[in-house]
């Protein structure tokens, strides 16, 4: 009888024991935590890895020095839009539209309205009379996919074939001729310069400290000037090099897209900015409290930049330009865009106070390559 | 405790002789009876303090799952969407240029007040950890930079001049590469925190402590009784049986207790936590879509529309987070066609803002004014009706997982003394027959 009433108490206890178990098994539901774990993953952040630059090859003589704005000889004639065209430009009028690389914020050259969120200025002209030769008198927002693109891959997307041409201040270099694209004749001329800030008297002042920045006449007057100075400049622009080589005691601060440096300038992150006086001209006009130092750092000149597999385009394009240089047309263009511009008034002043040269088409005739 | 430790000279010393006289007691059977009851009391004390304190672990996890871990997630979620949400308005009043519309501002000025709310409240809450009260503290600073930011963007873009752009981009950097990351492991802490809660208040750790130490006192008053029963050649001891049955049944109420509590919390876990978990991963892509879409327009330069949405739908709207989200959240899974529907308008509204964007600019940016924001909307909507209903069950769960944990200690606790008094006298009795 006792033994009897030992075993029920020990079942007793083995129930108990039991529940606790089964119940230390209902924990969480697995589902929802792997999905709850995998929710997370899914907001994990991604960093893009840089691309590494590709090998260059050296300079080809053939692009360097006196040949350098040296491009492909011209068509006889334009072909009129509706007619036969050569293989390129076959390709692009079965596609219905251009593929364009160019910038959207240099004021002057290429920017887009804020206002209307149309493109506009000289380039963004340019690129309109293109499209319009190939197409028609169709509206070039209609014909032209803008490829709106950092300095860094202007060259690139023409020549891993994204766009059909880049019109975006590209500089002719033999470097560039060598390894990446075919250029145009030139279109524009610039020159290299650098902007600094003003104060409420005009007078040139770095921002940190509000010193007048040492008058300069001469670039190693200008490189004294802004030793130890921290200098912006765009990724993967030409100016590199000349910035490097004309003022070599400048600390360097470099931006993915032109704009950039004239908002450092402005939040003080940086003492000045070197770049072609066509953007620093925009950025005067966008910002008053500044001014650009008359001392030349080099000469660059803009041509359009077309595939290495593109000749024909080329031809057509330096045909173009000729048409249109000797109808008076391109000078329109730039009257428009760099005297007449809404905010132009401004430039008038600093032309007057500094005898400034306005940057602009090029004065020489074009030499060809057969 | 044990004298294994003491110094060597300590153990040289004499003896106690004060153990000779209980000794010879300790074999007789009043001896034995007075050695019981020591035992006895020693481990109704054990299991009494064992029991409660791992009662009271459990009750402490369910009510700062429900207090603190819960609403701390919900902030934390709150604090991500404002975030992205304000970069997103941001970017479309940008884009609307000289007609920005007012409902857009007032989303932006909305959104940016919500972050730093959830900022202070997050500063402040007591689950937060030091890397969290880290990432508040550099989001704090983040956030006036970024609304300065914004301001000298749309001060610009007024005036017409293009550096707008890169105020507007330096911000919605700022925002992408450094704020919204902080934002994401603050909410990936605050989910971990919650875990955690949940594995302590359903751990079986403390169940099975408790049953073993409870069955050893259990096998302990039942060993009492037969010793009792022998000696003594009566039937039960009456006080003994008494605490044993109290025991058995407080180890019962116990086990039920725990049991109703985990299966709450599991049930808020699974009904409550985890559909909140992946449908505001839902709602965090498809901002971040909505922007990078916006951001891409600004930027003239058409992005691959298959991978803003992908990780949110895929092709069909039912892989991705949304898979998931059907897969845990019930309520979702009831409209399930209808968020794949508003999934898929959104999906074709950005595709036809990209696709359009290369051909016709203005149309495009039509597209993503109204459409795209309307249809993000639409679609943030569905999703966070369905949150507040994940909200709703959890609270109902989570609530109950707390209850009953008083009853049961202060039962404990009683029950434990009652039962040492049973068991002292149930001996005691015993004991005095041989006097």
């Amino acid at each position: 009888m006792m033994r009897h009433r030992m075993r029920r108490v020990v079942c007793a206890c083995g129930v108990v024991f039991a529940a606790f178990v089964a119940t230390s098994c209902a924990t969480v539901s697995d589902e929802g935590a792997r999905a709850s774990a995998r929710a997370l993953d899914t907001l994990g952040v991604n960093v893009d890895a840089p691309a590494s630059p590709s090998g260059a090859k050296a300079c080809d003589a053939a692009h360097d020095g006196e040949n350098l704005t040296k491009s492909l000889r011209p068509l006889d004639q334009l072909p009129p839009p509706d007619s036969k065209m050569s293989e390129s430009l076959t390709r692009i009028k079965k596609r219905g539209y251009l593929r364009v690389g160019v910038d959207d914020e240099t004021l002057l050259l290429s920017y887009r309205n804020p206002e209307t969120g149309d493109l506009e200025g000289f380039e963004w002209d340019l690129v309109g009379q293109i499209a319009q030769a190939i197409f028609g008198p169709d509206d070039p927002n209609e014909i032209v996919q803008a490829n709106t693109v950092t300095t860094q891959d202007k060259v690139k997307i023409v020549k891993e074939g994204s766009a059909d041409m880049t019109v975006s201040a590209v500089s002719m270099t033999c470097e560039r001729w060598t390894n990446d694209v075919l250029f145009t004749m030139p279109y524009f001329v610039a020159q290299q310069k650098v902007l600094v800030r003003t104060n409420d008297d005009g007078r040139p002042v770095f921002p940190d400290d509000g010193s007048d920045v040492p008058q300069a006449k001469t670039v190693d007057e200008l490189d004294k000037a802004l030793s130890g100075r921290k200098v912006c400049w765009t990724a993967g622009s030409t100016s590199i090099k000349n910035i490097k080589d004309s003022l070599p005691h400048a600390v360097p601060f470099e931006v993915a897209k032109r704009t950039d440096c004239l908002k450092a300038l402005q939040e003080g992150t940086v003492d000045a900015v070197s770049s072609h006086d066509t953007f620093l001209l925009g950025y005067h006009l966008q910002d008053p409290n500044t001014t650009i130092i008359d001392v030349p750092i080099s000469t660059q000149t803009y041509a359009i930049a077309v595939s290495q597999q593109a000749p024909d385009l080329v031809r057509f394009l330096n045909r173009l330009l000729l048409d249109r240089t000797s109808t008076g047309d391109l000078e329109r263009l730039y009257k428009k865009n760099f005297i007449d511009c809404a905010k132009c008034s401004a430039l008038d002043v600093l032309e007057q106070q500094q005898q400034l040269q306005l940057p602009g088409p090029p004065k020489d005739d074009p030499q060809w390559l057969d | 405790m044990t004298t294994t430790l003491l110094d060597p000279m300590e153990t040289l010393t004499e003896p106690e002789p004060v153990a000779s006289a209980p000794r010879v007691s300790q074999k007789t059977t009043p001896g034995r009876l007075r050695q019981l009851s020591i035992v006895l009391t020693v481990g109704i004390v054990l299991f009494g303090v064992f029991s409660a304190s791992a009662t009271q672990v459990r009750r402490k996890a369910a009510d700062d799952i429900v207090t603190d871990a819960s609403p701390l997630l919900v902030s934390a979620e709150e604090l991500y969407v404002s975030l992205a949400d304000a970069d997103a308005a941001a970017t479309e009043s940008y884009l609307a240029g000289g007609s920005q519309t007012n409902e857009v501002l007032a989303r932006y000025d909305d959104d940016v007040k919500s972050a730093s709310d959830r900022l202070a409240q997050i500063g402040s809450h007591a689950q937060s950890t030091p890397e969290m009260q880290s990432a508040v503290r550099d989001l704090s600073n983040d956030l006036p930079r970024y609304t300065s930011l914004v301001a000298t963007a749309r001060e610009n873009n007024r005036q017409g001049n293009p550096v707008g752009t890169a105020y507007l981009r330096s911000a919605s950097a700022l925002m992408r590469e450094t704020m919204l990351p902080r934002a994401t492991q603050i909410y990936g802490s605050a989910s971990d925190g919650l875990r955690q809660q949940y594995a302590t208040g359903t751990s079986w750790g403390h169940g099975v402590g408790i049953a073993a130490v409870g069955i050893v006192l259990v096998a302990g008053l039942v060993a009492a009784q037969i010793f009792v029963t022998r000696r003594s050649k009566r039937w039960v001891n009456p006080p003994l049986a008494i605490a044993t049955v109290l025991v058995v049944l407080v180890l019962g109420w116990t086990a039920l207790q725990f049991a109703r509590a985990q299966h709450s919390l599991a049930t808020a876990e699974r009904d409550g936590s985890s559909p909140v978990q992946v449908l505001a991963a839902s709602r965090i892509l498809a901002l971040r879509a909505e922007a990078a879409s916006t951001l891409s327009v600004v930027d003239r330069d058409p992005a691959d529309v298959a991978a803003l949405t992908d990780p949110l739908g895929g092709s069909t709207g039912r892989e991705g987070a949304l898979g998931d989200v059907f897969a845990v959240a019930p309520e979702s899974a009831g409209h399930s066609s209808q968020i794949v529907a508003a999934y898929n308008e959104l999906v074709d509204t950005i595709t036809h803002v990209h696709d359009s964007l290369a051909t016709d600019y203005d149309g495009a940016v039509g597209l993503t004014l109204d459409e795209q924001a309307s249809r993000s909307k639409t679609f943030d909507e569905l999703l966070l009706s369905d949150v507040q209903a994940a909200l709703e069950r959890f609270d109902g769960a989570s609530g109950d997982a707390g209850a009953g944990f008083s009853a049961l200690l202060i039962g404990l606790l009683a029950i434990c003394v009652a039962a040492e008094v049973l068991v002292l006298v149930g001996l005691q009795l015993r004991i005095r027959e041989y006097r």
